[in-house]
């Protein structure tokens, strides 16, 4: 199948895989598009690294078919290996190199002439803020540094897909940021980028589209806007307070269409679910004003993706 | 558990006993009892003392399969957790170095005496086969025993030492071998001095020098096991050998236990000797600014470490300078396979010309000495090299980066092999030195052996050997040359038995033509069976 600008640059297609008697894929199907950043997320044991693996050409899948860059990975390996990179959820790194000789041997292995790696590889660590680590050995690098060298290793060979699995684990939150700046920058550059990971809020931030797994199924994919909507017959609404008043949540309660109060302890915020005829922000706001309360933040809800990853996903263990 | 010094003992013998490993081995035991019960059985009728025939067989296969497998099990016991990075972690519970000594090393102790001692009611019937005492079998007994307890323990000190596996093991095997060795070899070396006038007779050097020589002999299991397999043995089964080897357990046992907090204490096995070197600055307070970029390194460093890769063969690169220790070890290599011959040359030629003989330094036994190096150093090093082709990607979870290389898995392993195997160059080297130095005469001696198909059977099970090494090597991640070496033992103790059994009809050619025919068809289903169980190792990550 030949790539156009419509062809998706991954195409999983009821793609199912067991590992002896357990199933970790049962006919998942999704798509990524071209320069987008797409989020994978799902619980524990969901499937995702199993899919990272498959669309890293690692493993075949037993049934369906995926297409990365209109290509075939069980027959077009080779092909789809030199224009896709993959970051595992663990580091593996030659600890006797040093950065510059790591990255070296990889573009080296990836048929980069000499003065074409040395361009590449000085970009590179700009990129990723490394290049005054060049000659450090990579056993001497803190997990941050580590995990962005893994991440130049990955743009060596200048790849129009990035696979990443779980990239911000274990990175404090300075390192994550800066890493999701580092994505969005790559993105920039036209890249594809394919992200798992855990950290909803952070994907909520950077994704253009989303997929949620669960127990080898997908159950959501598509853009993030349409994940946050609301649903079509109840609306949202959040309003912070200056301080915690049972008074307004009784009155809040009283509204007719009001079929929810949820409070958040922690930011004195108190979130109702109004059925959608009855949503009117003017009187909500009103009747909090009346019973007493000071109002020092309001938000018209749309569902956040936290709460969508719960609705979405069953509770428990898979098995 | 109630008492924390037994807890992770406890659990590792409760681990141990889950795994099919165990069971494994002592099924494979009972097999090799059963089957030298088989040949002694069937031999009876013209072999004298077939029992004693029998418990000899044991006794063999014992002692070196609790070498081997010893030296490779107890010696990793400390230091699978350095480099796993968890022996911080059991050092922050309740448990006292004590109790960490314990649970990792003596429950392995205890199941490799338990797959020994499982042996005893089979053993017993060698008596009724005749030919030995049950006094015989008991010493026999405490031998392997005692021997299994010192192994287990000496090694334990190294590994409490080391920081690595590979070099615990390689010093457990050095003091094994020291202590098996150098006892007969210095008697040797004292006599000769002693004739040649370099040491007077009734000096306190010669006195002693051959009593320690003595004693040390004397407390060899080897000597203890020779002498329990004569016939008409009646000494007391409890020797020399038995109190020495528990003494030094002992000792073994308490120097671990002393130097434990103090070699736990050093900075983790990945620190490199430069970060605790700034360290140390740090603490004199001479250290450059924290986080401060390192030096460019020098243009001899960047030699030493291959330069740049190329950008064809680029892991042959990586393999040969990261793998295989790159130029500096194949110019120390090339020093000592071509040096060590002339030292021994040398030595001899001293040694004639102290009492006269010859003072000329001959190069055709240089010559002969060289072949031997060159072809003693090829066996060995193919062995490490097939240990460590993949073993060092799947200890280092290295695999997957190489797997997803745009490049076939055929491809990537030749082009590993090809990196790793250019230290042969210097094997391949002196070999073709030997041959132009050895004598016309002698060469024809050398080139009636490459006839020979004893030599042909020889080189097809050291390919196999190498094969399976590599290939158990993406099979265990630890101890993947000592169970193919085991295996290997196994298999020739098994064709040797078959031999016997065979009563003379297979001749050496015959017994050759089995060894290629097996050789090469176990070599060529390991070589296919290695690329999928490479992408399989690869995957799992």
């Amino acid at each position: 199948m030949s790539e156009n600008a419509q062809t998706p640059v991954i195409k999983m297609e009821r793609v199912s895989y067991a590992y002896k008697k357990h199933t970790a894929l049962d006919g998942i199907s999704f798509e990524v598009h071209k320069g987008s950043i797409h989020g994978f997320v799902g619980p524990n044991g969901a499937g995702k690294t199993t899919s990272l693996k498959l669309i890293a050409t690692l493993l075949k899948p037993q049934v369906g078919t995926i297409r990365v860059l209109g290509m075939d990975i069980a027959r077009e390996y080779k092909k789809v290996r030199q224009r896709i990179g993959f970051m595992p959820d663990q580091f593996s790194m030659y600890r006797q190199m040093t950065v510059f000789e790591y990255l070296d041997f990889f573009a080296a292995a990836y048929g980069l002439g000499t003065k074409e790696r040395a361009s590449t590889i000085n970009d590179i660590l700009e990129l990723t803020d490394m290049g005054g680590r060049r000659d450090d050995f990579l056993k001497t690098l803190s997990r941050g540094m580590q995990q962005r060298v893994s991440l130049a290793r990955v743009l060596v060979n200048d790849p129009e897909v990035l696979l990443l699995d779980e990239p911000a684990s274990g990175l404090d939150p300075r390192a994550r940021i800066e890493l999701m700046e580092i994505l969005q920058e790559l993105r920039g550059m036209g890249k594809t980028v394919f992200i798992s990971s855990h950290i909803l809020t952070e994907l909520g931030d950077v994704c253009d589209s989303i997929t949620i797994v669960d127990r080898g199924r997908t159950k959501y994919s598509g853009p993030i806007e349409g994940l946050s909507a609301d649903d079509g017959d109840t609306r949202t609404f959040t309003l912070t307070l200056d301080q915690p008043s049972a008074e307004v949540a009784e009155a809040l309660r009283a509204l007719e269409g009001v079929s929810d109060i949820e409070r958040d302890g922690a930011s004195n915020s108190y979130t109702a679910t109004v059925s959608a005829e009855s949503a009117d922000p003017n009187l909500l706001l009103r009747t909090v004003m009346d019973a007493g309360g000071r109002v020092t933040g309001f938000r018209s809800g749309k569902r956040e993706l936290k709460r969508a990853f719960m609705d979405l996903t069953d509770p428990g263990v898979p098995t | 558990m109630r008492w924390p010094v037994f807890a992770l003992f406890h659990r590792s013998l409760l681990t141990e006993s889950r795994g099919y490993g165990l069971y494994l081995r002592r099924c494979a035991m009972l097999v090799f009892v059963w089957f030298f019960l088989k040949i002694v059985s069937d031999s009876a009728g013209w072999r004298n003392a077939p029992g004693l025939q029998f418990f000899q067989y044991l006794m063999v296969i014992n002692l070196v399969a609790i070498t081997i497998t010893g030296i490779q099990q107890f010696a990793t016991a400390i230091t699978e957790e350095k480099e796993e990075g968890t022996l911080v972690l059991l050092r922050m519970t309740a448990l006292s170095p004590a109790a960490i000594m314990l649970g990792k090393s003596t429950s392995r102790l205890l199941l490799v005496l338990f797959l020994v001692l499982a042996q005893i009611p089979f053993t017993v019937l060698a008596v009724t086969l005749g030919g030995i005492s049950s006094r015989q079998i008991l010493a026999g007994y405490i031998v392997l025993t005692t021997y299994t307890i010192f192994l287990a323990n000496m090694a334990l000190f190294w590994s409490v030492l080391c920081r690595r596996g590979g070099s615990a093991a390689m010093l457990t095997g050095g003091t094994l071998f020291a202590y098996l060795v150098f006892p007969y070899w210095g008697r040797e070396v004292l006599r000769e001095m002693v004739r040649d006038g370099m040491l007077r007779k009734n000096g306190w050097v010669n006195a002693y020098g051959k009593w320690a020589c003595k004693w040390l002999t004397e407390s060899s299991p080897i000597t203890q096991a020779g002498k329990i397999l004569r016939t008409g043995y009646t000494d007391f089964p409890w020797a020399l050998q038995a109190t020495f080897a528990i003494a030094a357990s002992v000792a073994c046992f308490g120097l671990a236990w002393l130097l434990f907090d103090w070699t736990t204490r050093r900075p983790p096995a990945g620190a490199s000797g430069l970060s605790r070197k700034a360290k140390k600055k740090k603490k004199t307070g001479s250290s450059a600014e924290e986080g401060a970029p390192r030096r460019p390194p020098s243009r001899l460093h960047r030699f030493l470490r291959g330069g740049r890769p190329p950008a064809v063969n680029a892991l042959a690169w990586k393999e040969f300078h990261f793998g295989v220790g790159g130029w500096l070890l194949f110019t120390l290599r090339a020093l000592a396979i071509f040096g060590l011959p002339v030292f021994f040359e040398l030595l001899n030629s001293y040694n004639g010309s102290w009492y006269g003989a010859c003072s000329r330094f001959d190069l055709s036994d240089y010559g002969e000495g060289l072949m031997g190096f060159a072809l003693f150093g090829a066996g060995f090093e193919a062995l490490f090299i097939g240990a460590g082709l993949f073993g060092r990607e799947v200890r280092a979870s290295t695999l997957q980066g190489l797997a997803l290389l745009p490049i076939s898995t055929t491809s990537l392993i030749f082009q590993k092999l090809w990196g790793a195997l250019r230290p042969m160059l210097v094997y391949i080297a002196a070999v073709f030195t030997a041959f132009l130095l050895i004598p016309r005469h002698m060469f024809g001696d050398f080139g009636d052996g490459l006839g020979e198909p004893i030599f042909w059977g020889m080189i097809a099970m050291g390919l196999l050997t190498v094969l399976l090494v590599a290939y158990l090597s993406l099979v265990f991640k630890r101890g993947a040359l000592a169970i193919a070496l085991l295996t290997m033992f196994l298999g020739f103790m098994a064709l040797g038995m078959f031999v016997g059994v065979s009563g003379g009809n297979l001749d050496e050619d015959s017994v050759a033509l089995l060894m290629i025919m097996g050789g090469l068809m176990g070599a060529t289903g390991l070589a296919a069976m290695i690329p999928p169980r490479l992408e399989y190792k690869a995957a799992e990550g």
